[in-house]
C-alpha cells in the first residue's frame, strides 16, 4: 500500500491552518567554516510562525550544520538568528535554547537514553519545568508517551526497542519541551512505510493542534511534497532557492544541481 | 423488566464496590518480598548485638560463635563500625560514578579532605605562628542512649562541607572532561594531596603517625564494651540518614537527570537538563557524602584517641568504592550495599583463613573481581539466577557442613588427605580455613548440581511428570 492511499484512507479532519506574516526565526547572513572547507555560506531566510519548512540539498550541502548552529551545538562564525522576540541566540549554550527560546530538535541518528525505560525517556525533558509533584510529572511524562502511541511499551528499555518506537521517541522528547520550533533532523530515514506514516501524522497533528513550528531537513521528497508549506534548497551550503513545492520543482535552478529531471516530475505531479 | 436490569446493574456495582473494599494481602505480601533484601539489611544492623540472644536462632549463634565459624560479639561490633562507614563511602562514590557517569578513581582525596578538616576543626589549625581558627572545647550533650561530644559532631559536618567545597572547584575545572579523561584528573588528586601531606606540609598533616583528636562519644564513667556499642548505634543511624538521602537522590528525577547525562550528554542537553549544574550537584553531594565517611573514619580506630593520617590518600582507598562497587553492581543503590557486606565479611575470612601468606585476601579478591567482570558484569545484583543459586546453597551447606564436620571426623579426614600445607594455602586445620573450602566446594556443586539432575532425570526417567498418551487433532 502506497503512501497516497494510506493519506486517502485516513484523512484527517483538516483544521484551517493559521500561517502568520511574523517570522519566528530570522536567519541573517549565517557562515560556518570547517577549517577551508565552508558549510554554510550566508545562509539567509525567515521562518514563519505556524509553518512547516523543508530543508532539502545533496548529502554535504550544510542542512545538518545548518540545524546544529539553530541549535546551539555548532557556533557560527558569522551571522545572526533572531527569535520572535528578536533575541540573537548565537552563542547561547543548548540548555538555554531549549528552556528559554523553545526551540527543540530531534537527531538524525537517534539517540535515545538506552538503559532507561521508554518512560523516563520522556520524563527527562519535563524535569527542568520548574516545581512539579511526581504524581504531576508522570502524568505528563505519560501523555507525552501516549501522543506518540507507545503506552504499552512504557517499561521496555529503549535499548531494547526497534528504530521506528525510538524514532517517536525521540520526537515525543523533543515535544515534551514545549517547544515552538520543532527541528527534525530526517525524521524519516530508515522507516518503515507505516512507520513513515504515523511520524507524517504526528507531525501534522503538533503543528495543527499545538501551533508549533516545524522544520524539517529530508532526503525523500515525495514524503515533503504533500506536508510542507515552502522547501529550502542548500546546494554546497549556499540557497539557491526558496519557495512552495511546485515551485521549487519547476526551478530550472534546482533541477540542474540537485532534483534532475525524474525527480521534479514526481513532485510537480 | 427494567426493574430486572436495575437489579443487576446494582449487583455489579455492589460486587465492585466488594472486590474494592477488599484488602490485596497478595499484593502487600510481593511489595514486601520485594523489599525483603532491604528488610533483613536493616534488621540485621539494627538488632546485631541482640541477635545472640533471640528466642530461636539465639542459641544456634551462639553455638557457631562458640564453633569460632561466626566471629564473637567484639569483632562482629568492630567489623560492623567498618562495614558502616565503609558503606556511606561507597554509596557516595557510586552516585557520582554509577549513576551520573563520572567514573573517579581518586574519591580518597574527599575523604581524606573530610578526615583532616575534621581534625582541624575541633584541634584548631595553626599556620605560620598565626591561628586561623581556634579548637573546640568539649560540648558533651545527652542524646537518650548516648552522650556525644556536639562540637565533634559539627566538626564531621564542617568537614563534609569543606569537601563538598573543593570538589565543585573542582568540578568546575572538570567540567568538559569525559570518561577517561575525568577518571585521569581525579586519580592525580589524591596522589598529589599524599604527596603534599607527607613532604610538603607534614607539621600540619602529622605525616605517617598522623594527627590525634577527641572522640565523638563520651569516654569516661564507661565500660569500653557498651562505649563501642553506643558508637557503633551513633554510626549507625548517621549511615541510615546518609544512605536515605542517596537513595532518594537516586530514585528522584536529580537521579533520572544524573541517569541521562550519564546515557548521552547531548540529548540531555537537548532535553533542557542543565548538564553543568547536575555534574556539579552529582560531585558536591557525592563528595560531602565521602567527607562525612571521612569524619567517622577518624574515629573508627579502636583506640581511646580519634586518629587521621595520610592513609586516606593512598591509591588503594580510591580504588576500594571501584572494586566494591563493580562486586555488587554499578549503577544501584542496592548493588555497592550488597558489594561492601560481601566483601567487607570475604575479606574477614580469607584473611584469616589464608592466615600462611598475609595480605593474600586482598589478591583473592582481585582475582574474583576478574571473574565478576568476566561473567557477570553488571554486579552480583542483577547476576544470573544459576550462579545466585549456587552462592546461596554455597553458603548455607558450608555453615551446615561446619556444624556437623565433628560428628564424621571431616577436619581429621582432611587433615590426613591433604597434609598441613593445606590447599591453595587454606588453613585446613583452622575452621575458617575449612569454611571456605567447604563453602568453594559447594558452590560449585550448587551451581551444577540443576543441570547434572536434570541430565540425569532425562536419561534415567525420561519426561518428568510422563505425559498421556496425546493424539494431535486431526
Amino acid at each position: 500500500m502506497s503512501i497516497e492511499e494510506l493519506d486517502d484512507e485516513l484523512e484527517l479532519e483538516e483544521k484551517e491552518r493559521v500561517i502568520s506574516d511574523t517570522p519566528i526565526l530570522r536567519i541573517i547572513d549565517l557562515t560556518k567554516k570547517f577549517g577551508e572547507l565552508i558549510a554554510v555560506n550566508k545562509a539567509t531566510f525567515d521562518v514563519y510562525q505556524g509553518e512547516i519548512l523543508g530543508i532539502i540539498g545533496p548529502n554535504g550541502s550544510g542542512k545538518t550544520t545548518l540545524f546544529n548552529m539553530i541549535s546551539g551545538v555548532l557556533k557560527p562564525e558569522e551571522g545572526e538568528i533572531l527569535t520572535k522576540k528578536n533575541e540573537n541566540i548565537v552563542g547561547k549554550s543548548t540548555t538555554k535554547i531549549v528552556k528559554k527560546h523553545k526551540i527543540a530538535r530531534t537527531f538524525q541518528i537517534v539517540r535515545p537514553f538506552k538503559l532507561l525505560q521508554a518512560l523516563d525517556n520522556v520524563t527527562i525533558p519535563h524535569i527542568p519545568k520548574g516545581l512539579q509533584s511526581p504524581k504531576t510529572l508522570k502524568t505528563r511524562s505519560l501523555t507525552s508517551l501516549l501522543e506518540v502511541d507507545m503506552g504499552e511499551k512504557k517499561n521496555y528499555p529503549a535499548a531494547i526497542l526497534p528504530h521506528g518506537d525510538l524514532k517517536r521517541l525521540d520526537f515525543a522528547r523533543a515535544l515534551a519541551t514545549d517547544a515552538e520550533v520543532l527541528l527534525l533532523d530526517e525524521p524519516y530515514s530508515g522507516l518503515s512505510v507505516e512507520d513513515s506514516f504515523r511520524i507524517t501524522q504526528l507531525i501534522k497533528n503538533a503543528n495543527q493542534e499545538k501551533g508549533v513550528t516545524i522544520m524539517i531537513v529530508e532526503h525523500k521528497l515525495k514524503l515533503l511534497a504533500n506536508l510542507v508549506d515552502r522547501i529550502v534548497v542548500l546546494n554546497q551550503g549556499k540557497i539557491i532557492a526558496i519557495g512552495t513545492p511546485e515551485e521549487i520543482s519547476k526551478n530550472q535552478v534546482v533541477i540542474e544541481s540537485y532534483l534532475g529531471k525524474e525527480a521534479s516530475s514526481i513532485v510537480s505531479s | 423488566m427494567s426493574t430486572n436490569k436495575s437489579n443487576t446493574t446494582n449487583d455489579t456495582m455492589k460486587k465492585i464496590k466488594d472486590r474494592i473494599s477488599e484488602v490485596n494481602w497478595s499484593y502487600h505480601w510481593d511489595r514486601i518480598k520485594d523489599k525483603g533484601g532491604y528488610i533483613v539489611f536493616v534488621l540485621t544492623f539494627i538488632f546485631i548485638k541482640q541477635i545472640p540472644y533471640l528466642p530461636i536462632i539465639g542459641n544456634l549463634i551462639q553455638d557457631a560463635q562458640n564453633r569460632n565459624i561466626i566471629p564473637n560479639i567484639e569483632t562482629l561490633n568492630s567489623l560492623f563500625i567498618h562495614m558502616v562507614i565503609l558503606l556511606i563511602f561507597i554509596v557516595s562514590w557510586d552516585l557520582l560514578s554509577g549513576y551520573s557517569g563520572q567514573v573517579s578513581f581518586g574519591h580518597g582525596f574527599f575523604l581524606g579532605l573530610g578526615s583532616y578538616f575534621t581534625v582541624y576543626y575541633i584541634n584548631g589549625l595553626t599556620v605560620n605562628g598565626r591561628a586561623l581558627f581556634d579548637g573546640k572545647s568539649e560540648n558533651f550533650i545527652n542524646i537518650g542512649f548516648t552522650t556525644i561530644d556536639l562540637n565533634v559532631f559539627t566538626a564531621i559536618l564542617v568537614g563534609a562541607t569543606v569537601s563538598a567545597i573543593i570538589s565543585i572547584l573542582i568540578g568546575l575545572i572538570t567540567l568538559r572532561l569525559k570518561g577517561t579523561y575525568f577518571a585521569l584528573i581525579t586519580l592525580i588528586l589524591p596522589l598529589i594531596a599524599l604527596n603534599l601531606a607527607k613532604n610538603l606540609w607534614e607539621e600540619y598533616t602529622g605525616g605517617d603517625l598522623g594527627l590525634q583528636t577527641r572522640r565523638l562519644v563520651k569516654q569516661e564513667d564507661k565500660e569500653l564494651s557498651q562505649i563501642v556499642w553506643e558508637e557503633y548505634y551513633f554510626y549507625l543511624i548517621i549511615m541510615f540518614i546518609s544512605i536515605g538521602i542517596m537513595f532518594w537522590i537516586a530514585k528522584s528525577r536529580f537521579g533520572l537527570a544524573l541517569q541521562s547525562i550519564r546515557e548521552d550528554e547531548l540529548a540531555a542537553k537537548a532535553s533542557g537538563i542543565n548538564v553543568r549544574l547536575y555534574k556539579l550537584f552529582a560531585m558536591g553531594v557525592s563528595a560531602f557524602f565521602a567527607g562525612i565517611a571521612g569524619g567517622l573514619m577518624v574515629q573508627s580506630v579502636g583506640s581511646p584517641i580519634g586518629v587521621v593520617n595520610v592513609g586516606a590518600f593512598e591509591t588503594q582507598t580510591s580504588f576500594t568504592p571501584v572494586i566494591y562497587t563493580i562486586l555488587g553492581g554499578i549503577g544501584t543503590i542496592s548493588g555497592p550495599i550488597m558489594g561492601t557486606i560481601i566483601l567487607t565479611i570475604a575479606i574477614y575470612y580469607l584473611a584469616l583463613g589464608l592466615i600462611q601468606y598475609p595480605m593474600i585476601e586482598l589478591r583473592a579478591i582481585a582475582i574474583i573481581l576478574i571473574l565478576i567482570l568476566r561473567f557477570q558484569p553488571r554486579g552480583l545484583i542483577k547476576a544470573d539466577k544459576q550462579l545466585k543459586n549456587g552462592l546461596y546453597i554455597g553458603i548455607f551447606m558450608a555453615i551446615l557442613i561446619s556444624f556437623v564436620e565433628e560428628l564424621v571426623n571431616l577436619p581429621q579426614l582432611l587433615a590426613t588427605w591433604f597434609d598441613d600445607e593445606g590447599i591453595f594455602g587454606l588453613d585446613i586445620l583452622n575452621i575458617k580455613g575449612r569454611l571456605i573450602f567447604y563453602f568453594f566446594i559447594n558452590t560449585i556443586i550448587g551451581y551444577f548440581a540443576p543441570d547434572f539432575i536434570r541430565w540425569a532425570r532425562l536419561k534415567t526417567w525420561g519426561v518428568w511428570p510422563s505425559l498421556p498418551d496425546f493424539d494431535p487433532p486431526k
